[in-house]
């Protein structure tokens, strides 16, 4: 009995120094993978941030060994104030751009998000007849692929001359979304009814409710919402394309902007093109660094289904 | 209203008045986001739906000056090469969604490693080019990818390999796949970490303890665990798939042999491709066009449903 139960243990022992060297090898062997696939990811960023500094771009990667010798600001000068990126008077467009883009952007994005959450909070805490049935409808409505709707609504918007105009950037995202809806009524459902019960019998109205209660309590959700609609918005390059002619100071957005230096980009630009998108880049890459979580929780919120 | 008690419990009795006001404050909140659904997509559809049966008058899309035809939309984009290349290359695109999945699960399950270091660094590093714009990607893209002077071709040529060039139809389709796996896979990173917190850990030391090896554990634990994601990310990567071309639209002129997907082919109808002008033709075959693809994402999916409710009869 009693060998036996030393040989068992020393079994043990040997299993738990395999299971050691194991979690080692599987260790480094997951830093390896990682560096491999993150490099992939990192290189090209690494690049386009040197190049937009470096006037032969990253040409000199094969004659030049020093990729931080020879740095200027040509690029970012020549991506916002050169001839190529500037109108008649001068100013500057990719500044107008995002301007143009914020104007657009930020009230569409924040009412959107408003009247999503008082969709959802009616979906999730007021009990009525059909309730279930038109949050179900909103659901489908997700399913329906968005292309069928490109030509008709440039050809509607084309009719009802608002071509050209912000209103078809602006005012569909001002009704919420079915998504969103989605989502905050989940975050909702998660209030306890009696918070809302109470305040009904105090005779609080369900808009105050909403406002002074629900919305403070559920700030992240919200504030997630928000970000990814907000960034979704700002990369949104579409939109701009089919609604807006891009050609003057009112007219240009910053994915389009970015998009005609694209187009335009000669061996001689390129500094400039790389300038440009790392200044495109600013805004979300800082958004995204600041606010990682509630990004995080936005796009896990927006995958449960 | 008031509290009334009965059968021991406190209950909420509202009177004919408020209950009235209830339903009227609810349905109004909670109809505006389908009032605008109905508005900006379901009205723009039947218009399409009309669309599809009419030539537009001349350089216009004007209501008034556009005359029936009949089924000619359809037939001129089902009889176009051109429409059939671009139904092959979407298909194509669609394997970016298997693809970001497969390395989205991969790189998910290494960093949800506790014990390994620098995990939130990687997982920021992989979503970055997920919160960068699609021409933002492009640029950079373009950029790496030029035949004389681009970084990437010039490693490439300098190894003895060949340079790529985005223009050779044989190279099209595979850059423009990994630029959308480029793209994509951060977001199929953070579903399956999501999806992986969510796995029960006591199961995962119950089967370590039972002495099923690394694999046995994936297929038995893992992978039932993360089958609704993958079912999620494969439905919606696909619809999207199907629907991909601003990246093809950005880097590829309407012109090029590969690389026009059905999106950007009916796009190429509906408008000059150039921004700044505003001469849009051929918006009847846009929407037939667009028809088309709504039939084939409707078909997809659908397959995709069934093949998942056959799967889950049979497990169970």
């Amino acid at each position: 009995m009693r060998v036996e139960y030393v040989r068992n243990s020393s079994n043990a022992k040997k299993k738990v120094q395999t299971t050691k060297r194991e979690l080692l090898i599987e260790r480094i062997g997951s830093y390896i993978v990682l560096a491999i696939l993150a490099s992939i990811v990192v290189i090209p960023f690494y690049i386009l941030l040197v190049s937009s500094f470096k006037t032969k771009g990253f040409i000199g990667f094969n004659n030049d060994p020093n990729p931080f010798s020879n740095m200027n600001f040509e690029g970012f000068k020549t991506a916002l104030f050169g001839s190529i990126a500037t109108f008649d008077d001068g100013s500057s467009k990719i500044l107008l751009g995002l301007r143009n883009t914020f104007i657009i952007v930020l009230p569409s994005t924040v009412i959107g998000l408003f009247t999503s959450a008082l969709s959802a909070y009616a979906a999730a805490k007021i009990r009525f007849k059909g309730r279930n049935v038109i949050f179900y409808i909103m659901l489908i409505t997700t399913m329906i692929p968005g292309i069928v709707m490109m030509t008709p609504l440039v050809t509607i918007f084309t009719n009802l001359d608002l071509y050209n105009t912000y209103f078809p950037l602006m005012v569909p995202g001002m009704f919420g979304t079915a998504m969103c809806v989605f989502f905050l009524r989940q975050t909702f459902m998660a209030i306890p009814d009696d918070y809302i019960d109470a305040a009904r019998l105090d005779g609080i109205s369900h808009f105050k409710i909403f406002w002074k209660i629900v919305v403070p309590l559920s700030a992240p959700s919200l504030i997630s919402q928000g970000i990814l609609g907000f960034v979704a918005g700002y990369n949104d390059y579409l939109g701009p394309l089919l609604y807006l002619r891009g050609d003057d100071q009112w007219t240009v957005t910053l994915q389009t902007v970015l998009n005609e230096f694209l187009g335009q980009s000669s061996s001689n630009l390129y500094q400039a093109l790389m300038a440009a998108t790392v200044l495109s880049l600013i805004p979300t890459v800082v958004i995204f660094i600041l606010c990682q979580k509630f990004f995080v929780k936005g796009i896990v919120n927006s995958g449960i289904k | 209203m008031r509290v009334e008690l009965v059968k021991n419990e406190l209950i909420l009795r509202k009177n004919k008045r408020e209950r009235r006001n209830e339903k009227v404050y609810g349905l109004i909140t909670i109809l505006i986001p389908l009032v605008g659904f109905l508005v900006f997509s379901f009205v723009p559809m039947i218009i399409s739906l009309w669309t599809s049966f009419q030539q537009p008058g001349d350089g216009n899309v004007r209501f008034e000056e556009m005359t029936f035809v009949g089924w000619n939309n359809f037939k001129f984009v089902l009889t176009d090469p051109r429409f059939w290349t671009a139904v092959g290359d979407t298909l194509l695109n669609c394997l970016v969604t298997p693809l970001c999945m497969v390395f989205g699960l991969i790189i998910a399950m290494l960093v949800s490693n506790p014990k390994l270091r620098g995990r939130t660094v990687f997982k920021a590093v992989f979503f970055l080019p997920y919160v960068c714009s699609i021409v933002a990607t492009c640029s950079i893209w373009k950029m790496l990818l030029n035949p004389t002077f681009g970084p990437f071709n010039k490693i490439l040529t300098s190894i003895g390999l060949g340079a790529l060039d985005l223009n050779n139809p044989s190279q099209t389709m595979p850059i423009m796949i990994f630029l959308g796996v480029w793209s994509g896979v951060g977001f199929s990173i953070i579903m399956y970490s999501a999806a992986l917190t969510n796995i029960d850990s006591g199961v995962v030391e119950a089967s370590k303890v039972d002495g099923a090896n690394a694999w046995q554990r994936f297929w038995n634990v893992t992978f039932p665990g993360v089958m609704p994601v993958s079912f999620f990310l494969l439905v919606t990567g696909i619809i999207g798939n199907l629907q991909d071309f601003t990246r093809f639209q950005i880097l590829l002129p309407a012109s090029s042999k590969r690389g026009v997907t059905i999106a950007y082919y009916l796009y190429d109808k509906l408008a000059n491709t150039s921004p700044s002008t505003a001469t849009i033709s051929g918006a009847g075959i846009a929407s037939a066009a667009s028809w088309c693809l709504t039939i084939l994402i409707i078909g997809i999916s659908v397959i995709q449903f069934m093949a998942n409710k056959k799967q889950g009869d049979s497990t169970k």
